[in-house]
């Protein structure tokens, strides 16, 4: 029986060695030396006043910096980057280094220069979130995970998107909040890499950067999701909320965390902050309570009767690969007074098909579809416009949301 | 005599009779999870693009061939519980292995990291986590070609508790880790089991120390499982089995659920067979060997 078991330990240490070696694969090489690339603008905190700007490097480099500008003035200041490291991996060998861009004007215009080592980057700009009471529009997608090419087209449809939104009287798309599910394996720093260069493709032609607003997906576990988006080390909680405007509020969830736990507890809090002050109360994460293909997540049991008890206007879910926007639902059943879920990640991912017979996405209450898509949020004063946009510009779906009552968004949210 | 090698044969067909249950159960829940659920890693691999090591079937192929997967392991199942044979045993047990090997592919459930864990091997987590379930069909098979009489094949019998013994502390050991880890899904088991049984709210902190204590708890029970023959060692073992299988329900309720406390049967079925096999080989050890009659003298 001995030498049996140590024949059995040799095949299985030769099987494990050969999966180190079948499992090393070709790398693309996504910078250059101490070349700026992979550039990313995260909105985190106040986007009004502050921004976070990542990029990548091949090499460790000394000096990490960038220069920022006021679109209107003379002078413009540096900033050094507050953090720089080696992504978690052994390759590629890359860098990220992060600038914390703080004191900056709402609604304002500013340029900025990444420099690693002397190489700078192109000249971009981005704008800050507005202070003063404005439409916004927001683009919402998840699942970039895999379709490698679908991917990059809808990166430079968004980019279009972006461009043509501040042209005439439209209402300006401000930021990208993604569901989630940037790539397939979250310990795999090629995808990641991969992921990243195809994330400048969202960068406009005009230099214009679109800030992202990321939640963490299924497949996004591990640390080099916060080296990609500036968390902190270790962090698991990636639970954060902003407001887009002054009317605006955001939550940003993680699914893939506790959900039960102190995320609920923080939930409760944010939402009861946030309803009366706010005429639209969003929140985003990835898996969905109401699914259009899957099964819901334990979630539903957690955050639905806080959604519901505060009267949150929108949710934005992924992970289903299809298109849904479900009735308004409180309690279990269609209710116009209730929480209207939309989603499901279309940003590269192969689509699946819907279930249009489950009850909550019945037409005319709901709409189901399954091609590759954005979904355009516009914040208004009286109401909030969704719009499906498929791969290649068509409207997929129309809909909107009057503003809540005032008993809606003050009464229950004061108990 | 005649009496204990009747106890004997009962506790033979007993430990038997506890793998075909478990199989059995196994099967029926894996069934619910393929037929009625539907999203499981073996689809999420059936119909991932190749280029991150999916077979890139259409949606239609995928979700047909798991339902008919589904439809085999059920009838398998039914088999199991009348006759074992190997015709149904051992595609069993290449599900469970093609079920842990689409979890890697698909990089799904858990995957632990720390600096020291090279990442290739920390994908490898399926196997750990799913061995039980995986060994649970081969260990029953395997007893079953043992025949009827484990006295005359007791060391073949011993080994394949030996294998299956190996199966349960490395799946033990590997959600030991991941209780150490703090895995998110353990921390919502703990804390939807507490409210919905007891009407406790469990801090978050709280549960993670307590998870702390189980990791490392399970990861000891581990060691001295395959270090020693204590019974006890895995009767805990089926017990903490039983628990955490069921917590499925108690935290998200029935209907939800019940597939997936089903698939972990073998969390329990697989350490109270090895226990009963340690205790039927020791009584075959202790029977004296018949004396031959003597002859009459005339």
């Amino acid at each position: 029986m001995r030498v049996e078991l140590n024949r059995s330990l040799v095949l299985v240490l030769l099987a494990v060695a050969s999966l180190f070696v079948l499992s090393a694969g070709n790398v693309a090489i996504a910078a250059e030396g101490a070349q700026p690339a992979q550039w990313r603008l995260i909105w985190k905190t106040d986007p009004a006043t502050a921004a976070t700007l990542a990029w990548s490097t091949s090499i460790a480099g000394k000096q990490h910096r960038v220069h920022l500008q006021q679109a209107d003035s003379e002078e413009s200041e540096v900033v050094e980057a507050y953090r720089s490291g080696r992504y978690t991996g052994k390759s590629p060998e890359l860098y990220y280094h992060f600038v914390k861009l703080e004191d900056l004007q709402p609604a304002t215009k500013y340029w900025v220069e990444i420099e690693s080592d002397g190489n700078r980057s192109p000249k971009m700009f981005f704008i800050t979130a507005p202070k003063d009471d404005v439409p916004v529009s927001i683009i919402f997608g998840a699942d970039s995970r895999s379709g490698l090419a679908e991917r990059r087209q809808v990166n430079g449809m968004i980019a279009s998107m972006v461009a043509e939104s501040y042209q005439g009287d439209r209402v300006p798309v401000i930021a990208f909040a993604h569901g989630g599910d940037y790539i397939v394996r979250g310990t795999n720093l090629e995808q990641w890499s991969r992921w990243m260069s195809d994330h400048e493709l969202t960068v406009g032609k005009d230099g214009r950067l679109l800030p992202i607003i990321p939640a963490r997906g299924n497949h996004d576990h591990g640390g080099i999701y916060n080296e990609v988006f500036a968390f902190p080390a270790g962090e698991l909680e990636n639970y954060y909320a902003i407001n887009l405007g002054p009317q605006v509020r955001y939550v940003t969830l993680n699914s893939e965390t506790s959900v039960a736990g102190d995320q609920a507890a923080w939930l409760e809090k944010e939402l009861k902050a946030g309803r009366p002050e706010n005429r639209w109360l969003l929140t985003q994460y990835h898996t969905p309570v109401y699914p259009a293909v899957k099964r819901p997540g334990p979630n539903l049991l957690y955050w639905v009767p806080l959604f519901e008890e505060y009267n949150v206007d929108l949710v934005c879910e992924g992970d289903g690969h299809n298109i849904k926007r479900t009735a308004p639902i409180r309690e279990s059943k269609i209710d116009p007074t209730g929480v209207t879920y939309i989603g499901e990640g279309g940003l590269g991912v192969g689509q699946r098909t819907p279930d249009a017979e489950r009850w909550y996405l019945r037409p005319p209450h709901g709409k189901v579809g399954s091609e590759h898509h954005v979904q355009l949020l516009t914040f208004g004063k009286e109401k909030l416009d969704y719009r499906v946009v498929l791969l290649g510009g068509k409207i997929f779906d129309e809909h909107a949301l009057a503003v809540r009552p005032a008993d809606q968004r003050d009464l229950k949210a004061s108990k | 005599m005649n009496e204990e090698i009747e106890k004997t044969e009962r506790l033979r067909r007993g430990i038997v009779w506890v793998l075909q249950v478990t199989v059995t159960l196994q099967c029926l829940g894996n069934w619910r999870w393929l037929t009625q659920i539907g999203e499981t890693p073996l689809l999420s691999w059936l119909i991932g693009p190749a280029d991150v090591g999916g077979l890139a079937w259409s949606e239609a192929a995928g979700l047909a061939t798991q339902s008919a997967i589904g439809w085999v392991v059920l009838v398998a199942g039914i088999v199991v519980l009348l006759r074992p044979m190997a015709a149904v045993t051992l595609p069993l047990f290449f599900f469970q292995l093609c079920i842990a090997t689409a979890m890697w592919q698909t990089d799904y459930g858990f995957v632990p990291e720390a600096s020291w864990l090279p990442t290739q091997l920390g994908e490898l987590f399926p196997y750990s986590s799913q061995l039980t379930r995986i060994a649970s069909p081969l260990g029953l098979q395997l007893l079953w070609w043992c025949g009827d009489d484990w006295s005359a094949n007791s060391q073949r019998v011993d080994r394949v508790a030996n294998l299956m013994r190996w199966a349960v502390a490395i799946t033990f050991a590997a959600h030991g880790i991941e209780a150490w880890l703090h895995y998110p899904a353990f921390i919502d088991l703990v804390i939807g089991t507490a409210w919905n049984l007891f009407g406790a709210g469990l801090p978050q902190a709280g549960v993670e120390r307590l998870l702390t204590i189980i990791g490392v708890l399970d990861v000891v029970i581990a060691v001295i499982c395959v270090t020693t023959r204590v019974r006890g060692v895995l009767w805990w073992m089926a017990i903490w089995g039983g628990v955490t299988a069921f917590s499925r329900i108690t935290a998200y309720g029935f209907d939800a659920s019940w597939h997936m406390t089903l698939v972990r049967m073998p969390h329990v079925g697989v350490p109270v067979a090895v226990v009963l096999i340690w205790v039927l080989v020791g009584w075959l050890s202790a029977v004296p060997e018949e004396e031959e009659p003597v002859a009459e003298s005339n």
